[in-house]
């Protein structure tokens, strides 16, 4: 490979944990954030909600 | 109580002197060394042949091997590596073993420059080499290389000299022999890059074209001559060649007049094909060159010469194209360089030019350049674009491919050459050595042209801070050489032993060289699967005590991330498998690595 390549596949390897750990944070927001709009239509404030997913109360 | 580890001491006395031994190192201690104990407060000493257990041993892995259990479809992704590892001694107390997975992407990288502006090849230097021993006088015939760093020379009429080494120490001179031959008037010599070497005469005996094979550089010989003695007289194969894939064309004089004969062999030289005629009265045949499944022969016909070009292994040939003028005189010599151009010297001051033609092929078409010599006896190629061609008193080098009358450059030379014969070795370095005549002391003289080097210019400084010197470079398959200088501000680079033709608006690419990339752990979900990579290894580790330690390694079908593994782990990437077997004593470490 010329060496835009081994640069790439070099990028590849050196993000990959941060990449693990943006997806899996992301994968926990879209989570949180389809929990609370299903309690929030289970007559739940949203307020409510997500001060205590926050930790706020 | 806690476990021990192999380097906590232990304090001994020995014959009234104490000292300290590591646990990993108790295989030393005597029965009779006493060992300070502690029990509860109160110590005592004990000796070291009642240590419990009767003895201690280290591990020692015996094997470890790990498989890619399907090499065909994806590297990673899904798939499953069987590891094994043996211990041929589990150790006392028995072994724990700890297993680490990782992938390493050590790659092959290739680095390219940006476009060539400007090519400058340099002018050989010259030397002089030895004179072999043995009988000869000044009378050098023909002179051959395999291009592998061996050479072969015809002196006198019946004797050869081996040369080896680049350039050439030349052996005592001997004669060939061979069942069945009388060896007669040997003139035609050639090498094949495999070591194939041809030699050709004719028989004292029988009068018949003589040509014989050695497959040892010169130690034996065949008699492997053609069967036909359909022409009066001595029909000799004074010029020879092979395409190096078993292809041989030999070219000379029918002895009947009848014009330039030929013989083939399409098997490595083994046998040979009946002797054929071109049928021009009065033609004789002067040098052969072979290039990209063309083979031209120069003929020297009355006042003038002429090649004869054929691309369909001689069974038909034609005569190519000539220019207008033609030089006139008798053929002396004819070269090919690595990028198939050809150059044929007729005596005079000027020589016969073809580049490949884009449809034609090598040898298609030819024009006339003033070559700077007024006697031209020996032209050949000095590797990239340079040529010699040496005279009777003068010698003119080429550094553009003998492309123009103004590029060949003419200076004094020391010793006359008298044939029309030059051997190159450009594959192995470029040397080109060529017979002359040393009239003072009147023996063989042998002047050797070292290869001389390729300057690149080029249009930026992209990546050229990653190559280093001695490497390899390439433009693709038609120019090769060794990087011999750097320099960043012009910038360019020097080549040293160059093949074939380097032009503007390619660009430089060096063979590929292993760089390191990064280490990543594999990381193991409850069933024992790899579920994720991790820069760090895992914490803790997965052990076991079983011998042989028997792991499938599966790959998830996607990484966390959301990549496949075949995604996240570029082609190139390797499997590595480690077992670290360890107990008080000792500690024995095995690792396989595989490469899907």
């Amino acid at each position: 490979m010329n060496k835009a390549d081994f640069q790439k596949a070099a990028l590849l390897m050196a993000t990959y944990e941060n990449r693990e750990t943006v997806k899996r944070g992301n994968d926990a927001q879209t989570k949180r954030d389809e929990l609370v709009d299903k309690l929030s239509s289970e007559d739940y404030e949203k307020t409510d909600v997500e001060k205590i997913i926050k930790g706020d109360e | 109580m806690s476990t021990t580890n192999p380097t906590d001491l232990l304090l001994v006395s020995r014959g009234g002197s104490s000292y300290s031994v590591q646990i990993q190192n108790m295989s030393t201690l005597q029965d009779t060394d006493l060992l300070l104990v502690n029990r509860s407060g109160v110590s005592y000493s004990i000796e070291a042949g009642d240590l419990p257990g009767g003895g201690v041993t280290a591990p020692i892995i015996e094997s470890t091997t790990l498989a890619i259990d399907d090499p065909t479809g994806d590297r990673f992704t899904s798939e499953t590596f069987s590891f094994e590892s043996t211990l041929s001694q589990d150790g006392d107390p028995v072994s724990t073993k700890k297993i680490e997975a990782y992938v390493e992407g050590t790659l092959d990288v290739s680095y390219e420059t940006d476009s060539i502006t400007s090519v400058t090849t340099t002018a050989a230097s010259q030397t002089s080499g030895n004179t072999p021993g043995g009988v000869y006088n000044n009378n050098v015939k023909g002179i051959a290389s395999d291009r592998n760093g061996k050479w072969m020379q015809i002196l006198n009429s019946t004797s050869v000299s081996i040369g080896t080494g680049d350039p050439p120490t030349w052996g005592t001179a001997f004669s060939p022999t061979a069942t069945g031959a009388n060896v007669a008037n040997l003139y035609g010599v050639a090498g094949s890059t495999a070591g194939t070497w041809i030699i050709a005469g004719y028989d004292g005996t029988t009068g018949i074209a003589l040509i014989m094979r050695s497959t040892d550089h010169g130690s034996t010989w065949t008699d492997v001559s053609p069967l036909s003695t359909y022409y009066s007289g001595i029909t000799s194969f004074n010029w020879i060649t092979s395409d190096n894939s078993g292809n041989w064309i030999a070219v000379g004089a029918a002895g009947d007049g009848s014009g330039p004969a030929w013989t083939k062999s399409s098997d490595d030289g083994q046998t040979w094909s009946d002797i054929a005629s071109y049928g021009r009265t009065g033609e004789i045949a002067h040098g052969i060159v072979t290039y990209g499944g063309a083979w031209i022969v120069a003929v020297t016909t009355t006042g003038n010469g002429i090649h004869y070009r054929s691309t369909d292994f001689a069974s038909t040939w034609v005569i190519s194209s000539y220019p207008n003028p033609q030089p006139t005189g008798t053929v002396a010599s004819i070269g090919i360089s690595d990028s198939g151009t050809i150059i044929a010297s007729y005596g005079g001051s000027n020589i016969w030019r073809s580049a490949v033609h884009s449809t034609g092929g090598a040898g298609y078409l030819w024009g006339v350049v003033s070559a700077g010599v007024t006697t031209s006896f020996a032209i050949a190629y000095a590797g990239g674009t340079a040529w010699i061609n040496y005279g009777y008193t003068t010698k003119a080098t080429s550094t553009n491919d003998g492309a123009t009358s103004a590029g060949w450059s003419a200076t004094s030379v020391p010793y006359n050459t008298y044939i029309g014969s030059a051997a190159s070795n450009a594959t192995s370095g470029g040397v080109v050595v060529l017979p002359a005549y040393n009239a003072t002391a009147g023996n063989p003289i042998y002047i050797t042209i070292e290869p001389g080097t390729v300057e690149l210019d080029l249009s930026g400084t992209k990546s050229l801070s990653d190559i280093q010197i001695g490497m390899s470079t390439t433009n693709g398959a038609t120019a090769t050489g060794s990087v011999s200088a750097i320099d960043t501000n012009t910038p360019s680079i020097t080549l040293s032993n160059p093949t074939g033709t380097w032009s503007t608006g390619e660009t430089v690419v060096t063979d590929a060289v292993p760089i390191a990339n990064s280490t990543l752990y594999c990381v193991f979900n409850s069933n024992g699967d790899i579920s994720s990579l991790s820069s760090t290894a895992p914490d803790p580790p997965y052990t076991t005590t079983d011998n042989p330690v028997d792991i499938t390694f599966t790959f998830p079908a996607t990484f966390p991330t959301g990549q496949t593994p075949d995604q996240e782990l570029p082609a190139g990437t390797t499997f590595n498998a480690t077992n670290i077997a360890f107990n008080a004593v000792g500690v024995s470490v095995g690792s396989a690595t595989v490469t899907p």
